[in-house]
């Protein structure tokens, strides 16, 4: 009897770890959003600032807690083991017993966390295919033919000027007498200002150009590099969840060879007759009586 | 009261609109100035200059003003389209002196007005 409630349990538990519990994790949720501030951002700075406001989130610290506590049974395991390999026949079959449930809760435990995993890197690629959308629709209305035209005239407006800045000072300026406005003082004075600033805004760290494989990439290609990284850690979670039902499987089959090595001992210990073969009676009718 | 709040939000409305001109469209007022006072019969050719002289300058803030402006123009917007098409009419100053001419014979060169094509024009009537 205590071997088929054992049997039950570990069963139940192991088509549940085995199955994705899609109730897990459904009150520690994060939800980033592709916000002004974070399309602003430098691109370097982006993957870092996505990460900070993961780690701020519910979900966040149930993913902690999970691991946790996955720390703690995965030592209770190991101890576990070692215990059995030293305990009495007496001990043994409650420490194996034990085992199976911890392995059972153990794989409960990591169902819960592949659940949780999943709900970021799906919310995760969900803000990196928002924020390519958004990058994208920027782009084609940078294709607008007048805007392009207008950005060609005025950048070639903007060249033939300081091609003859210097001559137009010289000839209106270069009088004594006129002094130079308030305007062009000024303006010398905050450029100079500007361009110390941009120098260290472009040196700073966290507006470095993201690399990959040791290149420089503009902030499409990062952001399709963070999508596809995302979409690559989801089929690995996937192929995890294999492994998980493997282990539930095995489980199981533990669970079942334990409960009929437990009946068959039970059994024997209850004495019950052996069902003998007919033929073994055989003396019992060929010596007259 | 009633009847006055339509002229009165009337006038805000310009108000806001006349203190929302960019660079380009101060650049326009200046230089429409300085060429009135460029063609300006009543002046003698002596105080011309004098009148002229602090206008081409604020004339050349403004032509820098707009050239350093970092805001991006609207593709839309057809004033900011008819001035970066045409450099020489709309950067007047700067023109005139990489030219090496005054800014009313650019000006006027632009426009197809040269001086042989006034004086070899004839007057008569239509």
């Amino acid at each position: 009897m205590r071997c088929a409630v054992l049997m039950l349990t570990l069963g139940l538990a192991c088509a549940a770890a085995a199955r994705a519990d899609d109730t897990a994790g459904a009150d520690a949720a994060w939800r980033p959003a592709a916000s002004e501030r974070l399309v602003r951002l430098p691109t370097g700075y982006l993957e870092r600032a996505v990460e900070r406001d993961f780690q701020d989130s519910p979900l966040a610290a149930a993913l902690q807690e999970t691991a946790r506590a996955l720390a703690d049974r995965d030592a209770g395991l190991g101890e576990l083991q070692a215990a059995i390999d030293v305990a009495t026949s007496d001990d043994r079959e409650a420490l194996r017993q034990r085992f199976l449930e911890e392995k059972q809760a153990y794989l409960l435990l990591m169902g819960r966390r592949h659940d949780l995993e999943r709900d970021r890197l799906k919310a995760e690629l969900g803000l990196y295919t928002r924020l390519l959308d958004r990058a994208g629709r920027e782009a084609v209305s940078n294709d607008d033919p007048a805007a392009a035209r207008l950005a060609a005239n005025r950048l070639q407006s903007q060249r033939r000027f300081e091609g003859a800045a210097a001559k137009v000072d010289t000839a209106l300026f270069g009088d004594p007498a006129a002094a130079e406005s308030r305007y062009g003082a000024e303006y010398r004075r905050h450029a100079a200002a500007l361009d110390r600033l941009v120098a260290a805004i472009n040196a700073h760290p966290v507006n470095r150009t993201p690399e990959i494989d040791g290149r420089g990439v503009d902030r499409p290609a990062f952001l399709r590099h963070l999508a596809a990284r995302a979409e690559a850690d989801l089929a690995l979670l996937d192929q995890q969840d294999l492994v998980l039902a493997y282990m539930a499987k095995l489980l199981a089959l533990d669970a079942m060879a334990m409960a009929d090595e437990i009946a068959d001992r039970e059994a024997a210990a209850a004495g019950r007759p052996e069902t003998r073969d007919v033929s073994a009676a055989i003396g019992f009718f060929v010596t007259p009586n | 009261m009633r009847r006055l709040m339509p002229v009165l939000a009337s006038a805000w409305l310009a108000g806001a609109a006349a203190a929302a001109a960019g660079p380009l469209e101060n650049l326009e007022r200046e230089r429409a100035q300085i060429l009135a006072t460029l063609l300006d019969p009543a002046l003698d050719p002596d105080a011309r200059p004098a009148r002229t002289a602090p206008a081409l300058r604020r004339l050349v803030d403004l032509e820098r003003m707009v050239l350093r402006d970092p805001r991006p123009e609207s593709g839309s917007d057809g004033v900011a389209q008819r001035a970066y098409a045409d450099y020489d009419l709309t950067f007047l100053a700067h023109a005139s002196v990489e030219k090496g001419v005054t800014p009313l014979d650019l000006w006027l060169e632009r426009l197809g007005l040269s001086s042989s094509r006034v004086l070899s024009a004839r007057v008569g009537r239509r």
